[in-house]
């Protein structure tokens, strides 16, 4: 299909020819503007020396020497601050634009990072094995009503399982001009000259990669035109930030980005290591939110971050810590109906297994994201009921 | 080769190799030589493995530990790609594609280059002989025991994972045991252990020698009788003849095929080989619904084109990162439940690389991709593996067109079509004619950088 005929497609889908069973009634398929940005700190960060519970004496005596010392936490309140390298997001907890959930988890945490990241990305228990993420099935129901693959886009060269749907599968790239670069390349465009034999794996594949062209020449032909003033990091985070940024700005009809930063996994010498990259996460974070600010972009954009699980509250002998259970999760958002500290600072007390306990299951923030940001039936998406928090 | 010879080569192992291409036999002839040529069986032999458990592991220092597991990465990192090699190029084709099976069947990370290769070559070795010996031997594989934390299974404080899966997983299937029977056979298995050197060892004072309700039946059981008792089950028959119909026919179920051939199965007293000659043997198997009906996985698609154009995987460590980028990596299945199927394999940047790769072979050309970046290790081990990937394979192709000369030079490219699509969709570009020695290349990239070669 022509870039065309695609575009005249999507004008009939944008007409609201039928609106898909999963969209709430009295929403239209195009009414919400919302965009949802997730960050996937990749390796388990250790949410304990993110927000430091400098209030809490058990913190001090588990971690002697790579606890965040009270002279140098930038302290937020009483209990809990933040770690020095984050300093430049300090500004936006003050504005009241994070919301810290410092206990999520599920029954039966994982401690290895495959499965745990498994569980994250697809919304299963423990004891489930799903082979489709919590963003691939949304997708499913927007592609079913008429949204197209690039609804959700992964800033990488290959897809997450977190959005990997059934029948649809989100737009990966790196960078809109060198997805372009391929799709444009003889071969591909040659093979959408031919037409398939009938035969249902055949047809899916067609399906797949004219989508992926399509929506490739969709984002980049979008993107042409604007270009972001905001300096950013100058780290590959850094420009996956500011790429989504500018996608945004030239009012690309996507609703998820999702990208990662990976280095997490802190066994030896943690100190330096998260620092570094907690400092290359505030600053860019910071720079996405005053560039999409600039644009009046801010307040339809809300940041979740996230990390396959936490770590020993306790370190070990290497100046690093093992492998944890709950973790700490946030929102950054401009109009979070609660801010700061949800349910207060981590429980150091009742631990479990020397880990900390979750007090939110990480699938009722995804609930709270579909139904009151996304707009859709959260159980859908789901396949099971978890209460949606009252935080948007 | 015919079309049904292409799909019975392309099912019972990873497809035709060149060679392959040229030669005339009737089906049953292939079929036959296809079972004879695995009746051999030679492990796989790696000297100077890592040391990776046990006591002298348990004694290092974090870093040390960090350094051993990355030695043992390296280990079966170059396992990975032997193995690769004879599933490319061993003659004994049907069992290497059935080892592969039971690699995802048994889904087992290994980390620990010397338990890896263990269980690799028990996989291999039971390949396609009895199922009820392949169940007894790896459920008393390190690799497994340790991967499903049987270790610490003991009497006192029971683990039921191991339990769990050999019955949800391995044999009868859920819905066909309780709870109950779950937290029995856990009890039966206390004890099950390995010791460092890495054989299997049964630990007397964690078992429990009580007795166990189990299925049905009491007794004092063992883990062997709860694994035979597994065994009496007609579920069991069932369950693996419905995986295998997967893997060997089609993602679509036959319930009524199912059901006769597990039958057989069950009254062969679980004999792989002799499922595996009836199924190949049937009239449903060649249907033509079935040929080219699956979407190759990327193990089956990279191995199918190591052996079509004769290529030793052993020095391209650029394959163990297609493996990730195209999202199946051998030792490493995502989780106890296996590799996924089907459509799974396919999204936009799959498709891509797939159709990227072969470019890249007619060329000679590198061919970069980056794929993701791991969870687990260090800051340098991970600014180490993020740099971009180069590929870069020198295919013989004027080795291979020597043997393609005796096929006039018009008709060369419609003879590679037909031997190497199983479906074929109407082209526009133009044919190429004459094949020639220097356009062959670019002949080949045309048929295999197509979204049809990715059937099987």
């Amino acid at each position: 299909m022509k870039r065309r005929s695609f575009i005249q497609n999507s004008l009939i889908v944008s007409g609201s020819l039928w609106v898909p069973g999963f969209i709430k009634k009295h929403h239209a398929p195009i009414a919400s503007q919302k965009k949802l940005v997730v960050i996937q700190l990749s390796g388990g960060n250790d949410g304990l020396n993110t927000w430091v519970p400098h209030g809490n004496d058990t913190y001090y005596a588990l971690r002697p020497s790579l606890a965040v010392s009270p002279h140098e936490v930038l302290k937020l309140n009483d209990e809990m601050g933040l770690n020095p390298e984050m300093e430049a997001l300090r500004s936006l907890f003050d504005q009241g634009y994070l919301l810290v959930f410092n206990q999520v988890g599920y029954p039966n945490a994982e401690r290895s990072h495959f499965r745990a990241m498994d569980i994250w990305h697809t919304g299963s228990n423990a004891d489930e094995y799903w082979q489709t993420g919590w963003l691939g099935r949304y997708l499913d129901s927007a592609c079913q009503g008429g949204k197209k693959i690039h609804h959700v886009i992964e800033l990488d060269d290959s897809l997450s399982l977190s959005v990997k749907g059934e029948n649809a599968k989100a737009l990966a790239m790196q960078n809109p001009q060198k997805l372009y670069r391929q799709v444009q390349g003889e071969r591909v465009q040659e093979l959408l000259s031919h037409t398939p034999s009938s035969h249902a794996s055949l047809e899916y594949m067609y399906k797949t990669l004219t989508q992926t062209v399509e929506s490739a020449e969709y984002v980049h032909d979008q993107l042409k035109t604007k270009r972001s003033t905001i300096t950013y990091p100058a780290t590959a985070f850094g420009k996956q930030l500011r790429t989504i940024a500018e996608l945004i700005q030239a009012g690309l009809d996507t609703q998820v980005y999702y990208l990662s930063l990976s280095g997490f996994d802190t066994h030896v010498r943690q100190g330096p290591q998260q620092a570094r990259l907690l400092k290359q996460y505030s600053e860019a974070v910071v720079a996405f939110v005053e560039d999409l600010s600039d644009q009046n972009q801010f307040e339809d954009t809300l940041i979740l971050t996230f990390s396959e699980f936490g770590r020993r509250v306790a370190q070990n002998a290497s100046g690093g810590t093992d492998h944890g259970k709950a973790n700490s999760s946030w929102l950054i958002g401009k109009n979070l109906k609660q801010t700061g500290f949800f349910g207060g600072s981590p429980d150091l007390q009742s631990l479990d297994e020397g880990d900390l306990g979750f007090k939110t299951d990480f699938r009722q923030i995804y609930a709270s994201l579909l139904e009151n940001w996304l707009e859709v039936e959260a159980e859908a998406v789901l396949k099971r009921e978890f209460a949606p928090l009252p935080i948007l | 080769m015919d079309t049904h010879i292409h799909h019975l080569l392309s099912r019972a192992g990873f497809g035709p190799s060149w060679t392959e291409l040229f030669e005339k036999k009737p089906y049953k002839k292939v079929l036959q030589e296809v079972l004879s040529h695995s009746k051999t069986f030679a492990p796989i032999e790696m000297e100077d493995l890592p040391e990776g458990s046990g006591r002298k592991f348990m004694g290092m220092s974090t870093e040390e530990k960090v350094q051993m597991l990355q030695k043992n990465r390296k280990s079966v990192n170059s396992l990975n790609l032997l193995w690769m090699r004879e599933m490319a190029h061993s003659p004994a084709q049907l069992r290497e594609k059935m080892a592969f099976f039971w690699h995802d069947h048994f889904a087992c990370k290994s980390k620990i280059a010397k338990a890896a290769l263990l269980q690799v070559n028990t996989l291999r070795e039971h390949a396609i002989g009895n199922f009820g010996e392949l169940l007894h031997a790896i459920a008393k594989d390190p690799s497994m025991l340790l991967f499903l934390n049987n270790q610490q299974n003991k009497k006192t404080s029971p683990n039921e994972n191991f339990a769990r899966e050999v019955c949800e997983l391995f044999t009868v299937g859920r819905g066909n045991y309780t709870e109950q029977d779950v937290k029995e056979a856990a009890r039966a298995f206390t004890g099950w252990s390995t010791l460092p050197n890495g054989s299997f060892f049964f630990r007397k004072r964690q078992h429990d020698f009580g007795k166990k309700t189990f299925l049905g039946r009491r007794g004092n059981f063992s883990g062997e009788d709860i694994i035979e008792i597994l065994l009496e089950e007609k579920a069991t028959a069932r369950n693996i003849t419905r995986k295998l119909y997967h893997f060997l026919v089609s993602h679509e179920e036959d319930p009524v095929q199912i059901e006769s051939w597990a039958k057989g199965f069950y009254e062969s007293g679980y004999d792989i080989s002799t499922l595996l000659k009836t199924l190949f043997e049937s009239d449903h198997f060649r249907t033509s619904q079935h040929v080219g009906a699956r979407i190759k996985s990327p193990i089956e698609y990279m191995v199918g084109i190591l052996r079509l154009l004769d290529i030793d995987p052993t020095e391209e460590k650029g394959l163990l990162f297609l493996q990730k980028a195209l999202g199946q990596t051998l030792f490493f299945p995502p989780n106890v439940a296996g590799w996924p199927e089907g459509k799974a394999w396919i999204d936009g940047s799959s498709l891509l690389t797939r159709l990227r790769f072969p470019i890249g072979l007619g060329s000679g050309t590198s061919f970069s991709f980056q794929s993701k970046a791991a969870f687990a290790g260090n800051e340098e081990f991970l600014s180490k593996m993020e740099k971009r990937k180069g590929l870069r394979i020198q295919v013989d192709w004027d080795g291979l067109f020597t043997q393609l000369e005796k096929i006039p030079a018009e008709n060369r490219n419609d003879w590679l079509k037909e031997r190497i699509l199983l479906i074929h969709s109407p082209a526009k570009h133009a044919r190429i004619a004459p094949l020639t020695r220097e356009n062959f290349p670019q002949a080949m990239v045309q048929l295999m950088a197509t979204l049809e070669y990715q059937l099987c």
